[in-house]
Parts: C-alpha cells; sequence; structure tokens
C-alpha cells in the first residue's frame, strides 16, 4: 500500500509541469528526433532507422532516441510525448531500488524509506523529465543487480538487459563486463559456478563486439579518444609538464631530475584523482552540477538529509559489515571507472551510481533506531517540499544551458519567416537549428548524405538565415531585414551600418528577456541585410 | 613523554630537528621575499617597538588596520619581541609562525599520545606533522594561524589527558581550557573552531567536569566583548562572510516569490545550503591532493596541503580507528573534530580557503599517520614497509619541494609582490635626484590588481622611523602621500603626469605603453621573477 502511494508520489512529482525543465539544444534535438522515428521511421537527418546518431558532441547510441520515440509514438510530439519514458523509467527505478532492499532488510519502513530517496532525489526527478543516458544505465544496472542476487536467476532478461545497456553509452562497454564480475563472481555466489562464469563471459562477449562493431564506424576512434579518452587530449596536463619542466632548467636543474619529476606519469595521477572524485560527498549530496545541465544550483544528487544515513551505512559496511556486504562498496568506484581515462568529473557516470549510493544508505538506516527513522523522514519530506517550492526560482539560474525564453523566439521568427527572410544570432543558445526542428518543425527537407555523421550541424532553415561571427552583411534592395539578435551581434549590426550612406538605424521592435529578467534578444528592422 | 628513553629520545630529537629544519632552513630565501602581509606587520611591530603606535597614530591597538585589512594584533606584539631581541631584520617576521610550527609538532605527538597511549603512533604522526606540505608552508610565511595551531594541539592534549586520570585534574583541565581560549584570540577560524571542539569534548566525554566550561567562558569573555564593541573586528569578520560570494549573491538576487516572508526565509535557507555545499566541497580530493596550495599556475599539476601519499594512508587510518578496540571515546571525538575542522572555510566567501583550513589538514595528516603505522605493522617485515613507504614519501616530499623552490618563486611571484622589494630599494637610492617620487599601485602578471601596502615597502626599506611616518601619513581617496612619495594611480596623458618636471614615477605596464616613452627616460625595469615586465621607473 505504502510502496503504491510512493511510486504514485514519485509519478506526479515527475510529471507535474511537463515543460520543465526546458530541454538543451541536444534534448530538444533527441526529442524531434523521436517524432520523426515515430512518424517516418527516420531520424531528424532523414536516414532510415539508424544506430548510430549525431549530435554536436559525441555520436550518440540508439536506445535513447528509440524511447523517445517510443512515448512520442502513443502520447504524440510534445513536452509530455517526448518525457514519458523516462518518467516511467525514473518511477521503474524506484520499485526496482523498492525489490533490491529486500536482500539488506526485510523492514518495510526502511525498504520504503531508501526507496524514497531516489523517489525525491532532485537529479533523478530533473533527468526524469529529460531524455537521457544516465537515468536508463542506472535503472538497467539496478534491474540487473536484483536480477543476479536473487536465487534464481533468469538468464533471458540478464542477457536482454545487457544487450540494452550496451546500447545506452560507450561508457558501458567497460563497466558492464566488470559489473557482471563483481556481482556474480563476487557479491553473489547462491547461483552455480558454471552459470555464474557464463554470465560474466556473456557481458564480456556482448560488451567486446558491441565495441568491435562500433569501431568498423568512420570516426570512431575520434569519438572515442574526444569522448572517453579526453585525458590524453588534455592540452593543459602537457602543458603544465612543459612548463614546469621548463623552469626547473632554467633554474639549473639536471634535465633529468626534471623529467623524474614532470612526466607523463601525471596524466594517471590526474586521471586517478579524477575517478575518485566521482565518489565524493559534495557531488553526492550538496553541489551536484553547477552548469544547469544535470539540475539546477545548490541541489545535490540525492537529498542532503541522506548524507548522514549513508555516511553511517559507509562506516558500518567498512568496520562491521560482512565481506559480502562490504562489497557493495565496491559498486561505485566500479560503475565511475571510465573516469579513470578523463580529465573532467563525469556527472553521467555518477548518476549510474545513485541506486547503489541508496542501497549502502540503506544499511545505515538498519543502524538507527525507529525514532531517528521517522526524524529522517520529516527532515527529507521538509527539504523536497522546499527544493519544490523553489523550483521556479532556481529555474532561473538556468537560463544559459536551458533557454526557456527562446521558444517564443523561435516561434514567432518561424512565423515571420513564412512571408520574409528572417535573421537569427548563432549565439542566443547553444544551437537553434534543433529548436527550429521541435517547436517549430522547421528543418531542413534534403535529407544529409552522410551514413554515420559525426558533429554535423545543419543549417538549412529555409527563410531563416543564422547570423554567425562570420556572417557578411550588405544593404538591402527595397526591402528591410527583420533580425533576431543579441546583444554582441546588434553592436555589430549597428557597427556594419556605419559603412552605408543613406541607411537609417536600426529599430529595436521588441526586447525579450531571460529568465534572470536581463535583456537577451532584440528584435530588428533596418536597411542592412544578410549576404546570403 | 616519559616513555620518551634511549632510541625513542633520539628519535623523537631528530624529529624536531627536521621539523625545525623544514621550518627554518633559508627562512629568508623561501619564499622569495616579504608579501604585503609580512612586510605591513614587520613595519608596524617596528612602529610598535618604537613609538607604541601603529603607523596611523593609534596606541597599541588591539586591532592593526594595516593597508585596509583588519588584522589582529598578537602577530605584531609577538615579532615586537624578537625585533627587541634581534633588532631590525627581515627575517624576524617569519620567525614566531616558524617557530610555532616547529613546536607544533611536539603538541601533536603529545595529543595523539594522549589519544593512543601508544608511542609510536604518536611519534608516527609527530613525523608525518613535520613533513606535512601545509605545515611546512604555513610555517614559512609568518602566519598568524599557527601560533593558535599550537595553542589547539597543546589545548585538546591536556584535555585528553585530563580524562584519562581516575582522580581528575583540575590544573590539566583549566590549563586544557586556558589554552584553547587562547587560540580563539589568534585567528577568526580558530574563535569558529575551538567552541566547537570544547562542545564535542563535553559531549564524547561525558566524564568531564561540566563546570570546566566556566573558566572556558571566562577566558573568552574578553574576546567576545571585544566582538561586539570593535567595529573593526565586525568590518573584518563580515567582509569574509560566506554572504560576500557573487556566486550566492547571483542566487539570492533570483529569489523572488512575491511574498517579503518566503523570500526572506529561501534567502536564509539558501545561505544555509551554500554553506553545506561549500563544507562538503572543502573534502575534494583534488585540492587536497593536486592543487589546494596554489604552488602553481598549472590547474592539474601541482601540489595540495597533503602529499598523494597520503591519500591511501588515510583510508589506511580511518580503517585503523574504525577497527581499534577500546577506543570510543577517541574515535568519535576525533571524528567530531575532523568534521568541524573545516566549518571555518566553509563559512567564508572564497571557493576555497586553505589557510583557513590548516588545522583540518593537520587533523587529516594525522589519521593518515594512523594509516602509516598500520601499513608499517602490516608487513612481517617491518624494514621492508618502512622502506617502501620512506620511499614514496621521500619522492613526495623532494616533489613538493622542487615545486616550492624553483616553480612557486616563478609562478606566483606575483602573490609574493615580487619585485615591490626592489623597486622600494631603488627609488630610495633615487631619492635626493628628485623632488617628488610617484607609485602606481596598479601591479599583476594577468590583470591589474592593486598593491594597496606600497607605503609598507617604501618605508620598511627605506629605513624610514615609524615616528615620521605617522606624523608626515596622508590620505585621500586618489592616492597615499608621505614625505615625498605619492602613492596613487598614474594618469599619463600629455598634459596630466607626463607633464610633470623632477619626479621619478614608478609606472606599471597596467597604465602606459611602453613602446611611446622616449627611452632615455625610461631608467629601470623591474621584472616579475619570470622575466614578465612589473615595473618602469620613468625620471621626468
Amino acid at each position: 500500500m505504502y510502496l503504491i502511494l510512493l511510486l504514485i508520489s514519485a509519478f506526479i512529482i515527475r510529471v507535474v509541469d511537463p515543460t520543465m525543465p526546458f530541454f538543451t539544444a541536444d534534448e530538444a534535438r533527441i526529442a524531434y528526433r523521436g517524432y520523426t522515428l515515430s512518424t517516418r521511421l527516420e531520424d531528424e537527418m532523414g536516414r532510415k532507422l539508424p544506430l548510430i546518431f549525431n549530435s554536436l558532441d559525441d555520436y550518440q547510441l540508439p536506445a535513447v532516441s528509440y524511447l523517445v520515440d517510443l512515448g512520442e509514438f502513443l502520447f504524440g510530439r510534445g513536452d509530455f510525448g517526448a518525457r514519458i519514458t523516462f518518467i516511467l523509467i525514473g518511477v521503474l527505478l524506484v520499485y526496482i531500488i523498492y525489490k533490491c532492499t529486500e536482500f539488506i532488510t526485510p523492514n518495510n519502513l526502511i525498504r520504503l524509506l531508501a526507496s524514497s530517496i531516489l523517489a525525491f532525489s532532485p537529479i533523478l526527478i530533473f533527468m526524469s523529465k529529460i531524455p537521457n543516458e544516465p537515468l536508463i544505465s542506472a535503472t538497467i544496472y539496478s534491474l540487473l543487480f536484483y536480477l543476479l542476487t536473487k536465487p534464481n536467476v533468469n538468464k533471458v532478461l540478464v542477457l536482454l538487459s545487457m544487450c540494452l545497456l550496451v546500447l545506452v553509452s560507450k561508457d558501458n562497454w567497460l563497466i558492464l563486463p566488470l559489473f557482471a564480475l563483481l556481482t556474480c563472481y563476487f557479491y553473489s555466489k547462491d547461483d552455480t559456478l558454471k552459470n555464474r562464469i557464463t554470465l560474466v563471459s556473456a557481458s564480456v562477449i556482448i560488451s567486446a563486439l558491441t565495441f568491435s562493431i562500433f569501431l568498423f564506424i568512420p570516426q570512431s576512434q575520434r569519438s572515442l579518444a574526444e569522448n572517453n579518452f579526453n585525458l590524453f587530449l588534455d592540452q593543459s596536463i602537457l602543458n603544465g609538464i612543459n612548463q614546469l619542466r621548463g623552469e626547473g632548467i632554467k633554474a639549473g636543474w639536471p634535465l633529468y631530475i626534471e623529467r623524474i619529476f614532470f612526466n607523463k606519469t601525471q596524466y594517471i595521477v590526474v586521471g586517478l584523482i579524477n575517478w575518485l572524485s566521482h565518489i565524493q560527498l559534495s557531488t553526492l549530496f550538496s553541489q551536484f552540477d553547477q552548469s544547469n545541465r544535470f539540475g539546477f544550483p545548490s541541489l545535490g544528487a540525492v537529498s542532503k538529509t541522506s548524507i548522514l544515513p549513508f555516511i553511517i551505512g559507509v562506516f558500518y559496511l567498512f568496520s562491521r559489515g560482512e565481506r559480502k556486504d562490504r562489497l557493495l562498496l565496491l559498486y561505485i568506484p566500479v560503475l565511475t571507472l571510465p573516469a579513470v581515462l578523463l580529465s573532467k568529473i563525469n556527472l553521467k557516470l555518477v548518476i549510474t551510481t545513485l541506486p547503489f549510493v541508496v542501497l549502502i544508505t540503506t544499511y545505515g538506516f538498519k543502524k538507527m533506531s525507529r525514532k531517528l527513522l521517522y526524524i529522517f523522514l520529516i527532515l527529507m519530506i521538509l527539504e523536497t517540499s522546499l527544493n519544490a517550492l523553489n523550483f521556479f526560482s532556481a529555474s532561473k539560474n538556468s537560463s544559459t544551458t536551458r533557454p526557456l525564453w527562446v521558444r517564443d523566439i523561435i516561434i514567432e521568427s518561424s512565423l515571420l519567416s513564412d512571408d520574409q527572410s528572417v535573421a537569427i544570432s548563432d549565439d542566443i543558445a547553444e544551437d537553434v537549428y534543433p529548436y527550429y526542428a521541435w517547436f517549430a518543425n522547421n528543418s531542413s527537407k534534403e535529407p544529409l548524405n552522410i551514413s554515420f555523421p559525426y558533429k554535423v550541424r545543419q543549417t538549412n532553415l529555409q527563410n531563416i538565415a543564422i547570423i554567425g561571427g562570420e556572417t557578411k552583411f550588405i544593404k538591402c534592395d527595397n526591402h528591410k531585414q527583420m533580425a533576431f539578435v543579441s546583444k554582441k551581434a546588434l553592436d555589430r549590426y549597428n557597427n556594419e551600418s556605419k559603412d552605408y550612406k543613406n541607411v537609417s538605424e536600426l529599430k529595436i521592435i521588441t526586447t525579450y528577456t531571460g529568465q534572470t529578467r536581463r535583456e537577451v534578444v532584440y528584435k530588428v528592422t533596418g536597411d542592412i541585410c544578410i549576404d546570403y | 613523554m616519559h616513555r620518551l628513553l634511549n632510541g625513542q629520545l633520539l628519535l623523537f630529537a631528530f624529529i624536531i630537528i627536521l621539523s625545525a629544519l623544514l621550518r627554518f632552513y633559508q627562512l629568508n630565501k623561501f619564499p622569495l621575499q616579504l608579501n604585503l602581509d609580512e612586510i605591513s606587520q614587520l613595519y608596524e611591530s617596528k612602529s610598535i617597538v618604537e613609538t607604541q603606535k601603529d603607523i596611523y597614530g593609534n596606541h597599541l591597538p588591539v586591532v592593526f588596520p594595516l593597508f585596509g585589512v583588519y588584522t589582529p594584533g598578537h602577530y605584531i606584539y609577538i615579532t615586537s619581541v624578537f625585533y627587541r631581541i634581534f633588532g631590525d631584520k627581515e627575517i624576524i617576521i617569519r620567525i614566531p609562525a616558524a617557530l610555532m610550527g616547529s613546536l607544533t609538532v611536539i603538541a601533536v605527538y603529545f595529543f595523539v599520545y594522549q589519544l593512543t597511549k601508544n608511542w609510536k603512533i604518536a611519534t608516527t604522526s609527530a613525523f608525518v606533522i613535520a613533513l606535512t606540505p601545509s605545515e611546512i608552508f604555513y610555517s614559512r610565511k609568518s602566519f598568524e594561524y599557527m601560533i593558535g595551531h599550537f595553542f589547539v594541539y597543546l589545548g585538546m592534549g591536556l584535555l585528553i589527558k585530563y580524562t584519562s586520570f581516575y582522580k581528575k585534574s583540575n590544573l590539566l583541565s583549566l590549563m586544557g581550557m586556558f589554552f584553547l581560549g587562547l587560540a580563539m584570540y589568534t585567528y577568526t577560524a580558530h574563535a569558529v573552531l575551538v567552541p566547537m571542539i570544547v562542545t564535542a569534548f563535553m559531549v564524547v566525554y561525558k566524564s568531564a567536569n561540566k563546570l570546566l566550561l566556566i573558566p572556558f567562558i571566562l577566558i573568552i569573555t574578553p574576546l567576545i566583548y571585544l566582538v561586539f564593541t570593535n567595529p573593526d573586528l565586525r568590518i573584518r569578520a563580515n567582509s569574509i562572510f560566506i554572504t560576500q560570494d557573487p556566486t550566492l549573491g547571483d542566487r539570492l538576487v533570483q529569489i523572488n516569490l512575491n511574498n517579503p516572508f518566503l523570500n526572506q526565509f529561501y534567502t536564509y535557507v539558501e545561505i544555509i545550503s551554500h554553506i553545506f555545499n561549500r563544507y562538503l566541497s572543502q573534502f575534494d580530493l583534488n585540492y587536497l591532493f593536486v592543487s589546494g596550495l596554489d604552488l602553481t599556475n598549472q590547474n592539474l599539476v601541482g601540489s595540495g596541503p597533503l602529499y598523494l601519499i597520503q591519500l591511501p594512508l588515510i583510508l589506511f587510518g580511518i580503517y585503523y580507528l574504525f577497527k581499534k578496540r577500546n577506543f570510543l571515546n577517541q574515535k568519535r571525538f576525533i571524528t567530531a573534530v575532523i568534521l568541524m575542522s573545516m566549518i571555518p572555510a566553509s563559512i567564508t566567501f572564497e571557493k576555497f580557503s586553505p589557510h583557513r583550513s590548516v588545522f583540518a589538514f593537520s587533523i587529516i595528516s594525522i589519521i593518515s599517520s594512523f594509516g602509516l603505522y598500520k601499513f608499517i605493522s602490516m608487513f612481517r617485515m617491518k624494514l621492508l614497509g618502512l622502506g617502501v613507504i620512506t620511499c614514496a614519501f621521500l619522492l613526495n616530499i623532494v616533489y613538493v619541494a622542487h615545486l616550492y623552490i624553483v616553480n612557486f618563486p616563478n609562478e606566483k611571484s606575483e602573490t609574493m609582490h615580487y619585485p615591490l622589494k626592489q623597486v622600494a630599494l631603488y627609488i630610495w637610492s633615487e631619492y635626493d635626484n628628485f623632488e617628488k617620487i610617484l607609485i602606481d599601485p596598479r601591479f599583476g602578471q594577468t590583470y591589474p590588481s592593486r598593491a594597496s601596502g606600497i607605503h609598507y615597502y617604501v618605508a620598511y626599506y627605506g629605513k624610514y622611523p615609524p615616528k615620521k611616518f605617522q606624523s608626515e601619513y596622508k590620505t585621500d581617496d586618489l592616492g597615499i602621500y608621505f614625505d615625498k612619495f605619492t602613492i596613487r594611480d598614474i594618469d599619463w596623458r600629455e598634459n596630466k603626469d607626463q607633464a610633470l618636471k623632477k619626479t621619478l614615477i614608478v609606472v606599471s605596464p597596467w597604465a602606459i605603453q611602453i613602446d611611446k616613452v622616449d627611452k632615455n627616460k625610461l631608467i629601470k625595469q623591474f621584472n616579475f621573477y619570470d622575466g614578465q615586465p612589473a615595473y618602469y621607473a620613468i625620471k621626468l
């Protein structure tokens, strides 16, 4: 009964206002892709049912896009359709964790409390409302954990989960075999040795096979180097080594001494520290993401109040837990292991660990008195309510990454473009093209003739011209140019006007303000046109 | 201490000598030169000894205004004692911190011994503290924190010793409370931390007499009185409080719920939340082990306040701490102290302020020493364990020493206000050749910051009598004036400063385009340590 209530609460909190948070450019791209896949069986670039998708950062694996496609197929194009699959996955994760806690304690209050941490986790609520990889990974790893640790392992379901997992994110190709090894070989020894070896081997084969196939794709190595092994591309490390070494040589120290102190082993140190930084309390319980991509500022991955039971859980497992229980602590380093090859924190990996953070917290709950548990419950409800009430104020801080105000501009400029040419600055958002596609169905009509587009940006929006840094301006022929420009572009536009005689000043028709009430975009008209 | 016999005594003596050596060796050369804090405190000490007033004419002030930074005066008064003993030497400003930093090793031994009753662990802790980068770094830069740092360890040790007797000694507890109370006078961070330590002690050690709080409160009463009555101290506290953080300020501006009560409520919630976030971020591994000491400008290559080798040892240490039997109170107390030790840095406006967390680093270092002890005792062949760990430590030590001696001056000479000493010496050498000397306070390698205490450099290196300085010193919105010196922004236009006659102008590259200046007028160039121009001396 209480579980159902919890799941309903988790669903409601995720489904309230399906327009929030506003999509980033990449999420808008995926949302639009979901629409094209559900209606035309092709992606936003006109390719028939592809397995590898384009984005401005990396290749995208198929799971996320096809899940969005499913939502939009069932519920139609729109915010709700694009988000519903993830809302349901977010609720499913709560249920799976409730099931997983049965291995730790039969106490229903503790199990409900543990599940409620995920149900009301600010970041997981946030992630349940946008198309993303880590939520799916976290859910499948939790499911795998449950399936592999319960007495009768359902091999078909396990294999299916593994197959799905490798189609979610490249990181899983490394994590999955280790996860399977840790779970089947060390954590859960209930099954026969043969079965355990079979399952671990299957995970290795599935990962290796996917990886091998991926290597045949053009630019796959570039994709891996830029996104999964970027530690070795980080010039600041190399520059640091050379700079410090140079200073030593200048000061008269022998070169070989300098080489001993400053050499490429620094990469190992940076990678190692970066990996361990994924397990920090500050990331989990306080400031998860400052960029607002995965949540609003000052929100932790899980509620701040759960830090206490988590720490108790860690210390309990560390000092008094049984060997098997103690192994639970290893899941967090295993799930974040790909970070050893990165130079900066990858928050997606941290999100994947959250179910296991909760399982560790469950041990903390076990050590707390009933009275303390109720106090914790009250505090968590209070914290969640405070966060919910402050949601809209907090969302203002995401004005740059999640520019809610862009929608009106996109729709208005698109409508205007039916009758006349319209120009828009490329710096009003990270990438305006996906917003045109998603909000105005305004996209390139010609399919892209590249099999595996990597970081490709489409700019053909018919009557809408993009004003970039190198766009040239000319005097208009008997008409006026309508443009939506940022402050920077407005200044440039004005400067260009001065080069022509008999050109009237630009007229600002409308000024748009962002979430923070700062002026962000100006709708202007004038005698200076874009040189197409 | 009574157990320190023969070999133990030798080992302990070696650690103290090592500690003193690392803190005193070439103290006048590293750091490169006296920075603004040091030179101002040194000249104020001189002023106090010679006139019993600070340079602004305040008679024996409790808080010194210095160059707009209100600083408690104990360090200046302690330096005055050394000034009387050793005379007017630059190094005396660094002696108190280096001395107390060296003595902290003894206090740490005493504290850990009382905590564990194991001389081996206590010696290991003293050894690790003697080598800890943050301890050495801050002991060598005349940092007033180090005085209180010593007292905190001594006070905690005395209080724990007091609890270990069946028949409690009131003298020990009084001494413990006295030293802890004394520490609160030395630095704001201690004033925040010590009451929490005392509370934790009272909560954990239930056998401690609660009446002990009375002498403690009595000791700190004058401080509380000062905080409420001295506006300078309040200005100082407000200027560093977390609400001055622009990131928080931006967020507070966004709170707009159309209800004044709710707005106020959320403002407090946001501030508390920000403090919590900042508190947890103080345990950032990159900060603790890679970049926290800020010795280089290379974000990912540098040194933290702790050696990298201490990272696994800390984990060992925690394991040891939680596995150790009959250690419940000690375990609780030290855990509470670790958790509280980062609070002072968490309530200030800077994201990371390592100078407010030196105690936290040292207590974490002590945990690593538990780990080191455990690690060595794990080896059947103790010598092998010792050899392995010695090599690892040695590599870390030499690496950090290299960063400190070679790279730090190159990368951070600006933070040491290099070459203001050279500038001051030069303008005094030219003193008789000019009627007026103008100095530009703009200063910086990457952006123009303001060296707001240049008058201290000029006065100190010119051996300018403090009494004369007190009478000559004038200031207004534009700058500072004394003798024939003017310290203000240079306006390098033809009808402005360029038109001056018989004037020496010391100007930073941020104020002029040097290629447009007549080469005959450019008489000297002062560079930062890495060779970038810092100042030009131009004669008019």
